[in-house]
């Protein structure tokens, strides 16, 4: 779970990127919980998030590619 | 002599005279040498009219015994001083395989034999005799046993079953059943007697049993009217003049108060009437049972008491380890807190260490302990623990470093991460602190919460500000919340 990251547009319409804990949670428990009630969200792999943050405020993703769930 | 040579008038005597000599056809025409040589000779000559025949024909090699033989003669076998072969000898030996042992402990083996070597008891059983085994299996007539058929008939009633066998007093297991089933009840004691044996005595209407010596009756009871008394030690329970005298034993004055619906209780207690009772077992009250523990000054009634069940090595309370108590809390209604003590001193009164309070608080005296972390306060102030907390790098690949009661950090944006816990809190008035550091080093920034941001039971939004009032990424941000 530690190699993986949940992803969705947040309401300023950036990427937000959730970073899950070793809390006892699966990542599918942690994405349901923690990302907004009714956002898309996709589950990838943490080498799939840019590292260099420069322009991180710039990141946009395509909605149509969160296709892993609904946030409850 | 050749005939044209002159000779004097003697030659042709002496010449006459040798023709004279000479016998019929003889060989006039061969020399004495030719005439004497054996190789000239024709026709037989017995063997023991030569001379030294025998070794001349034993010292050549090459004369044979028969051309047939195709032996020499010199190294043929001689008969055996026993006598010689005779027809059938030859049979047997061709019978015989070659290289053959006798003694060979294989070939002994298989022909299902045993040597010597292999018996152990050689001597027993080469001294074995027939009469000195009897068959596997075999059957008996009980004819042939002496006084056998004449024993059995004395044990059986003919035409009755097994239950009717007596033995030789003339005692039948009937008799013997019977006994049992009414413990052997009558006005003599059974005869005879075993260890542990039971006896109703109805001459005195006593039940007894018999010692493990076999050797006296012991009474356990004793038949009262429709009911029964029981015995200890040979004496009836119940009665005021065999009561214990020390503390640990029943004394109540009559067994029926134990069975009572309203008064029932057992009490242990000095016997000195002077002497606070120690410990009331049981008293039902309400139709629940409650047990009782009266401390040495014996409290009751309305002033406010203490009692102690004692644990330790010593049979004294006084000198006990441990104990769990009660302490009542109000002199009115049933307020009562259940203690937990130790006795750090074997001269010292054991010392409280835990209440339960009749609130239900739990109230530790010394420090706690939980999975081997301690927690030890000082001062009596009341202590508000930590909710929630995370350790988390804000730069890079963001990742959470460790945490309590977060489930996961929202990376909104550059200094923007919304932190979400595990378990809500009770509701959203709780308090948040942070500390960390900015990417230069600096110590000197704020984390707090973003303006207008989110703030629920299940999540808090924070931002990270550098030295210069910047919104920046933090390698170290460090966030707690109390409630």
């Amino acid at each position: 779970m530690q190699n993986k990251r949940i992803i969705y547009q947040n309401d300023e319409g950036n990427v937000a990127v959730i970073i899950p804990a070793d809390c006892g949670l699966t990542i599918e428990e942690i994405a349901a919980k923690d990302v907004p009630t009714g956002k898309a969200y996709k589950i990838v792999d943490v080498a799939d998030i840019p590292t260099d943050r420069q322009w991180r405020n710039e990141w946009t993703v395509d909605e149509a590619d969160l296709t892993d769930g609904v946030g409850a | 002599m050749p005939y044209n040579s002159i000779h004097t008038g003697e030659d042709i005597d002496a010449g006459i005279s040798k023709t004279q000599g000479v016998a019929s056809n003889a060989t006039a025409n061969a020399t004495d040498a030719q005439l004497r040589d054996r190789g000239t000779h024709t026709g037989t000559q017995p063997l023991s009219s030569i001379s030294d025949a025998g070794s001349a024909a034993t010292a050549s090699t090459e004369d044979f015994a028969t051309a047939a033989q195709g032996s020499l003669a010199d190294t043929a076998q001689q008969p055996p001083t026993e006598g010689a072969f005779v027809d059938g000898d030859k049979t047997k030996l061709d019978n015989i395989e070659a290289s053959a042992d006798v003694t060979d402990t294989a070939n002994v083996t298989s022909a299902g034999a045993l040597m010597d070597s292999e018996v152990t008891n050689l001597a027993q059983v080469k001294s074995f005799d027939s009469s000195d085994y009897a068959p596997a299996a075999h059957t008996q007539a009980i004819s042939t046993v002496t006084g056998l058929q004449g024993a059995l008939d004395g044990k059986l009633v003919s035409g009755s079953n097994i239950s009717l066998l007596t033995n030789d007093s003339g005692f039948t297991t009937n008799t013997a059943l019977s006994a049992i089933a009414t413990n052997n009840a009558g006005s003599s004691e059974p005869n005879p007697t075993f260890a542990h044996m039971l006896w109703f005595d109805t001459n005195n209407d006593l039940m007894k049993v018999r010692n493990e010596a076999n050797s006296a009756w012991v009474i356990v009871a004793k038949k009262d009217g429709s009911g029964w008394t029981p015995y200890r030690q040979g004496t009836a329970l119940g009665t005021a003049s065999v009561q214990p005298d020390n503390r640990y034993a029943h004394r109540s004055n009559n067994l029926s108060d134990l069975g009572s619906a309203t008064t029932a209780r057992a009490n242990l207690g000095l016997a000195s009437a002077n002497s606070p009772e120690k410990l009331r077992v049981v008293e039902e009250v309400n139709n629940s049972m409650v047990a009782q523990f009266i401390n040495s000054a014996g409290s009751s009634g309305d002033t406010l008491g203490k009692g102690y069940i004692g644990f330790g090595i010593s049979n004294s309370f006084e000198e006990t380890g441990c104990y769990i108590g009660w302490d009542q809390e109000s002199v009115s209604g049933y307020q009562q807190a259940l203690t937990f003590g130790t006795r750090p001193d074997i001269e010292e009164f054991p010392t409280e260490r835990m209440r339960i309070t009749s609130g239900g608080d739990v109230q530790i005296t010394k420090s706690l302990s939980v999975k081997g972390a301690t927690l030890d306060p000082g001062g009596t102030a009341p202590m508000h623990a930590c909710r929630a907390w995370v350790n988390f790098n804000g730069t890079g690949t963001v990742a959470i470093r460790g945490g309590g009661n977060v489930s996961s950090v929202t990376d909104n944006g550059v200094g923007d991460y919304t932190v979400n816990f595990t378990t809500a809190m009770q509701d959203a008035n709780y308090a948040m602190s942070g500390s960390g550091e900015d990417t230069g080093g600096v110590k000197d920034v704020l984390i707090g919460r973003t303006n207008g941001g989110t703030k629920t039971t299940t999540a808090c939004r924070i931002k990270t500000v550098n030295a210069g009032a910047n919104v920046e990424d933090f390698p170290s941000v460090e966030v707690m919340f109390f409630r």
